[in-house]
This record gives C-alpha cells, sequence and structure tokens, in this order.
C-alpha cells in the first residue's frame, strides 16, 4: 500500500521460519508491508495466521529469516542485539495481552522504570510519570502495585509506561483480550486519545471485532501472508 | 546499576519468595561461618607457634653466616658478630638481641657421657630470649663473666646421673682437628616438661664454646621484636645491618618443619572451607537461577521494553549482594561468639598430642596445651569477603542466563 506520509517500518518480502526439532514452521511467508506515522493499524487474522510473529518483527524483538524489515530507517538484519534494546527503549512503546507490568513495583515505578532505562534522573522520570499517569485518569492508584488494581486498570497502566518515554510507535498485542467489554472500550478509547491528540502511531493485533472498528487501517494476515490492506473510516465511538 | 527503581526491583525480588532467600542466606552464613572458624582456627596456630617460636629460641628474626640455613653447620661464625649484635640492640623495635655460639661433643660423668650440642650463650640476655631457661626447677642460670659452668635439661641430667655442683668433661673437636676438653660445674637444672627439649639443654658461657670449639665467635644472633606484627618492618631496618658474609633469617625459614606444617594445616584447612563454600554456592546458584526462571516472562518484558542485557544481569548480581551482605552478617551473628568463646577458653589440645602440662614439642619448640583461636576485626572483613565472592560467584551462571532472555518470549502468552 503506497502512502505519502514517513514510513515508520518497511517490511519487505519478510519471512520467518522457527525450526523445533525436525519441525520447520513458517510463520511469516514474504510479507510487504508499510507503517505509516499516524496509523491506527488493528492486524486481524485467525489464530497462527503470524500476527504476533509480524509484531515481533516490527517491535525490534526479533529478526526475520528472509527478507528486509527497517524499523525507523534502520535494517533489522543489520542490528546487534544491544542495538535493538536501544532501538526499543528509544523509539518503541509496548502494550502487551497480559498486561506484563512488575509486580513487585507500584504503578508509577513500572512508568519510571522504562524512564529510568533511558537514562533521565529521578525527579524528572517520577514527574514525567505521574503526569502521565494522571492523564490517563490513574493519578490515586500511582502507588498502588498490580495485584492491587483491576485488569482495566493494569493495562492503563501498561499503556502509561508505553507512551511515557514518547515512543514514535506503540506496538499492542491483543490489548483487549483479557478485558471486559467496558474495560476494553474505554482502554480504545484512550489509545485513540493518545493517537488523535498526541499523533502516538499504534499497531495492535486483535480478533475482537469491536476493536478493529477503531481502527483508521486494518490489515489482514492469512497463512503468514497479507491477504488484505484497507485504510477505513473510524466508526463511530 | 541503572538506578533506584532498577534496585527496588532487585530488592524486592527477593522478598516474592522469602522463604528460598532466607533458606539461602541460611546456606551462604552456615557456610561462611565454618569459613570464619577455620580462619581463626589458622590464624590461632600462626599466632601460637610465632609465639612458640620466638620464645623456643628460633626468635623471630636471626642473623646467621651464609650458607649456616641449608647445612645447619654449627661450625660457622659471623664475621663482625659483635659490631652485629650492638646495632642489632641498639634499633628500635628490638627486644632482645641474643648471641649463641655452639659446638657438637661429649659430656661425661664418670662412666656416663652423652652426645650434646653445648650452646655457648650470652647469660645477660639468654633467659629472656628462651623460655626453657627463664626459671629453672634446680639451682641457678649462668652468671655474666664466669666461666666453666654448665645448664642442663632434666632428661640429660638423668641421663648423665648429673646434679648441681657435679663436675663434667666436655669433649669436642676443635678447629685445627684436636681433642679438646674443659671442665664444666653443673649449676642449674632446666625442666621444660618436654623430654625431648629437656634432652637438649646443655648451656654455657659463650667463650667455653669459643675455646672448645677453637672457633671464636658467635654462630649466630637471635633477635625478638617488640611488636611480631611488625616484623617485615623490622627486617627491612635489620637487613643493612647485617655484615657481609651473613644474611637476615625470619623464624619461619630457622624452623621450616612449622612453616610446612603451618602450610599444610592451612591448606588443609582452605580445602575444607573451600568444598564447604563450593557446595554452598551450587546451592545458592541453583536457588537464584530457580529465581530467574520464575522470573523469564518478566525479564522478556524488560528486555523488550529496552532493558539491556548487563542490566538484567546488574539486577541478579544485585540480588547476589544482597544475599550475600545478609548472609555475611548472619555468618557473624552465629560465628562471632562461637570464635569468641574458643578464643577466652581456648581449646585444650593435651588430649590429642602427647604433651606434658607446660605442653607439646614440635620441632624443638614448646608449644602450650590450650590452643587459642584468634578472634578480632579481622573476621569482619573476611566474612563479607567470602559471603559476597559466593554469592557473586553464585549469580554469574543464572545472570548470564538472565542476559540470554529473548524478549519476543514478552509477547508470548502463557496458557
Amino acid at each position: 500500500m503506497n502512502d505519502a506520509r514517513d514510513a515508520l517500518v518497511v517490511v519487505e518480502d519478510a519471512t520467518k521460519t522457527f525450526t523445533t526439532g525436525r519441525l520447520e514452521v513458517r510463520a511469516l511467508r514474504g510479507i510487504s508491508l508499510e507503517i505509516h506515522e499516524g496509523d491506527f493499524l488493528a492486524l486481524v487474522g485467525p489464530s497462527g495466521s503470524g500476527k504476533t510473529t509480524l509484531l515481533n518483527l516490527v517491535g525490534a524483538l526479533d529478526r526475520p529469516t528472509g527478507g528486509v524489515v527497517r524499523v525507523l530507517g534502520r535494517d533489522l538484519s543489520t542490528m546487534k542485539k544491544s542495538a535493538r534494546a536501544e532501538l526499543r527503549l528509544r523509539e518503541l512503546g509496548f502494550v502487551f495481552q497480559a498486561y506484563n507490568l512488575v509486580p513487585v513495583l507500584t504503578a508509577v515505578e513500572n512508568v519510571e522504570f522504562v524512564l529510568e532505562l533511558q537514562g533521565l534522573g529521578a525527579s524528572a522520570r517520577r514527574s514525567r510519570a505521574l503526569e502521565v499517569l494522571a492523564e490517563l485518569g490513574l493519578a490515586e492508584l500511582a502507588d498502588r502495585r498490580p495485584n492491587e488494581l483491576s485488569g482495566g486498570q493494569q493495562q492503563r497502566v501498561a499503556v502509561a509506561r508505553a507512551i511515557a518515554a514518547r515512543p514514535k510507535l506503540v506496538l499492542a498485542d491483543e490489548p483487549t483480550a483479557n478485558l471486559d467489554g467496558a474495560s476494553a472500550e474505554q482502554l480504545m478509547a484512550l489509545m485513540r486519545r493518545l493517537h488523535d491528540e498526541h499523533d502516538v502511531t499504534f499497531v495492535f493485533s486483535t480478533h475482537d471485532p469491536r476493536v478493529v472498528a477503531h481502527a483508521t487501517r486494518v490489515v489482514t494476515l492469512v497463512d503468514g501472508k497479507v491477504s488484505s490492506d484497507v485504510e477505513k473510516e473510524r466508526d463511530a465511538a | 546499576m541503572t538506578g533506584t527503581v532498577t534496585m527496588r526491583y532487585a530488592l524486592r525480588s527477593l522478598r516474592r519468595n522469602l522463604r528460598r532467600s532466607i533458606l539461602s542466606v541460611a546456606g551462604v552464613a552456615f557456610g561462611v561461618g565454618i569459613g570464619l572458624i577455620a580462619l581463626s582456627w589458622v590464624r590461632g596456630e600462626e599466632t601460637m607457634s610465632i609465639n612458640a617460636a620466638a620464645a623456643g629460641g628460633v626468635g623471630h628474626l636471626r642473623i646467621a653466616p651464609l650458607g649456616w640455613n641449608e647445612r645447619r653447620d654449627v661450625e660457622l661464625r659471623i664475621d663482625g658478630w659483635s659490631d652485629a649484635l650492638a646495632r642489632a640492640r641498639a634499633l628500635d623495635g628490638v627486644a632482645v638481641a641474643t648471641p649463641r655460639a655452639r659446638v657438637e661433643g661429649l659430656l661425661g660423668l664418670g662412666t656416663r657421657s652423652a652426645h650434646v650440642e653445648l650452646t655457648g650463650v650470652d647469660p645477660t640476655t639468654e633467659q629472656a630470649a628462651l623460655r626453657h631457661v627463664r626459671a629453672l626447677s634446680e639451682g641457678r642460670y649462668l652468671a655474666a663473666g664466669e666461666h666453666g659452668e654448665i645448664v642442663l635439661g632434666r632428661t640429660l641430667a638423668r641421663r648423665l646421673g648429673a646434679a648441681l655442683d657435679d663436675e663434667l668433661v666436655a669433649t669436642a673437636v676443635d678447629a685445627t682437628g684436636e681433642m679438646s676438653n674443659l671442665l664444666l660445674t653443673v649449676v642449674g637444672i632446666a625442666e621444660t616438661g618436654s623430654e625431648d627439649i629437656d634432652a637438649m639443654i646443655a648451656h654455657v658461657a659463650l667463650a667455653d664454646v669459643e675455646t672448645l670449639s677453637g672457633r671464636p665467635g658467635a654462630g649466630e644472633i637471635t633477635i625478638l621484636a617488640e611488636d611480631v606484627y611488625a616484623l617485615e618492618a623490622l627486617a627491612a631496618r635489620l637487613g643493612p645491618l647485617v655484615p657481609a658474609g651473613s644474611e637476615l633469617l625470619t623464624w619461619l625459614e630457622v624452623a621450616p618443619e612449622l612453616r610446612m606444617n603451618l602450610e599444610s594445616d592451612g591448606a588443609f584447612f582452605d580445602l575444607a572451607v573451600g568444598i564447604i563454600l563450593f557446595v554452598v554456592l551450587l546451592g545458592v546458584a541453583s536457588a537464584q537461577l530457580t529465581g530467574v526462571l520464575e522470573r523469564r516472562k518478566e525479564f522478556a518484558v524488560l528486555a523488550a521494553l529496552g532493558m539491556r542485557a548487563r542490566a538484567l544481569v546488574a539486577v541478579v548480581v544485585v540480588e547476589g549482594l544482597v544475599l550475600g551482605g545478609a548472609s555475611a552478617l548472619g555468618a557473624l551473628a552465629w560465628a562471632g561468639p562461637s570464635v569468641r568463646k574458643l578464643n577466652v577458653d581456648g581449646v585444650n589440645l593435651g588430649a590429642l598430642m602427647d604433651s606434658s602440662e607446660a605442653g607439646y614439642s614440635f620441632g624443638g619448640l614448646l608449644f602450650d596445651p590450650v590452643f587459642h583461636p584468634d578472634f578480632g576485626a579481622w573476621l569482619v572483613p573476611h566474612a563479607f569477603a567470602l559471603a559476597l565472592t559466593a554469592t557473586i560467584l553464585a549469580s554469574l551462571y543464572p545472570a548470564w542466563f538472565a542476559s540470554r532472555t529473548d524478549p519476543a518470549n514478552a509477547l508470548r502468552v502463557d496458557r
């Protein structure tokens, strides 16, 4: 799909094969895709279609077996592990299906953690973390640990963690899968607000048609290939 | 370390499985405590050996002719010995410096005789340098300026059937190869409690040995330091005062069997402590690895968020350091009082050794039967050094394992 906007991610004929013993699983079979600044992109498809594998590549968590994946202009296949870690730290944010907050840290500490890894000073990172939590309506929950939060609250903290470092691209793997309908709606509304007000580019995988309704672009994967890539109008919230 | 949140993460992670952390600390504390007791034993043994050597005639330092230490040739003499003796006695830090000369010969009384090594001494300083003749069981010690007198050990006196005021005939081969004789009156009998040592004591005036051997001068100058912990510094200052043709020896060089004994004991204890610490280390490594494996997903998330491998390593190592610090305190808490009690009460080795009330002899030296393991501030740094070394080493494999975490695992959902 061609687009005049800047491409944050370029995937060209990417393949990914996993080998387990004698078994070879071809998770991606030659995918080409561009992700542009401002996208609010939903990756959809049945289980095993390659959504998570593609997110791993786009998120610089993994390298392709074949083809090219360029994230923010950098070719993953030539990057060392540490350089990919640096890229993730500085430019990308992640929201996970199972929230994956650090259980021994409070909400604000979870958000601070990423800022600390970026090298921010103690007071700067604390005020930034509190500011982001407040923006997401979590100010009063800042000192609670994950086990003291509901699923929806945990996922909002995870979003706060993902956007606190002001990444260019946020990747979310089935972010609403563990949430009830109302919490899922709240989360998507939040992500939409961040996208609209702060120009954060989102890519999320999902099975949930209610989530897809929020997307402005839907890429469908089937058997490790892109079967459709459609720009669409956002459904009414 | 990347900062305070990382530190808090490491510390709170230890509290997640408190029982495992406590067991790890207890294991290391036990191993380190055993190590501290072993160390206190070895250090106590070293102190006891220094004291036994110093008071047993070996001294802390000794000026001897070159070649004496290899051949133990009693015929060798120190050139310029009297100047060297005067300079040594004038040196700060020297408690006693005493000259000796020896000659091998026969002592005879009536129909009895015994092969002896007669020791010629300076009566004014010898008793301060040699504990064996400090208090005699009969008679008196040699007097300054007097000749033709002898002090015998009890065993030797018994062999000769000698008593106070008996006249013994000493016979030796002099420097020209001729036989020389001297009449010696028994003025004192020493009794240390050790048969071995009492069989060797035959003290006469230095001048009498010079006469018998036909070799003027002293064959050794034995020096006792005021502060045994400043021996190296004293040796450095004494070195330049040693006359040409002689050398300065330490007590370990003069008494090599003692050195070997100390070294073998030290090696045995090192090995035993090493084995204990290694077993403890494996246990801690296993516990830490379990902790890392339990957090594999968490580490994958941290790696996905951009935490570098070295920061993950730092988290695991910090956990090891905290365990190590707590273990050191635990080791000090149980082993410290134990060592203190051993130090104060002492350990009576009399039951283990063939010893008398006065002690047991080894290498011609008399050791106290009650042995006092060492106790002091050194326990604290040693406890931390041992515990931290064990826990840091135990952390390395789990830390390496953590650093290999695949961040792609973060997106996989455990079902």
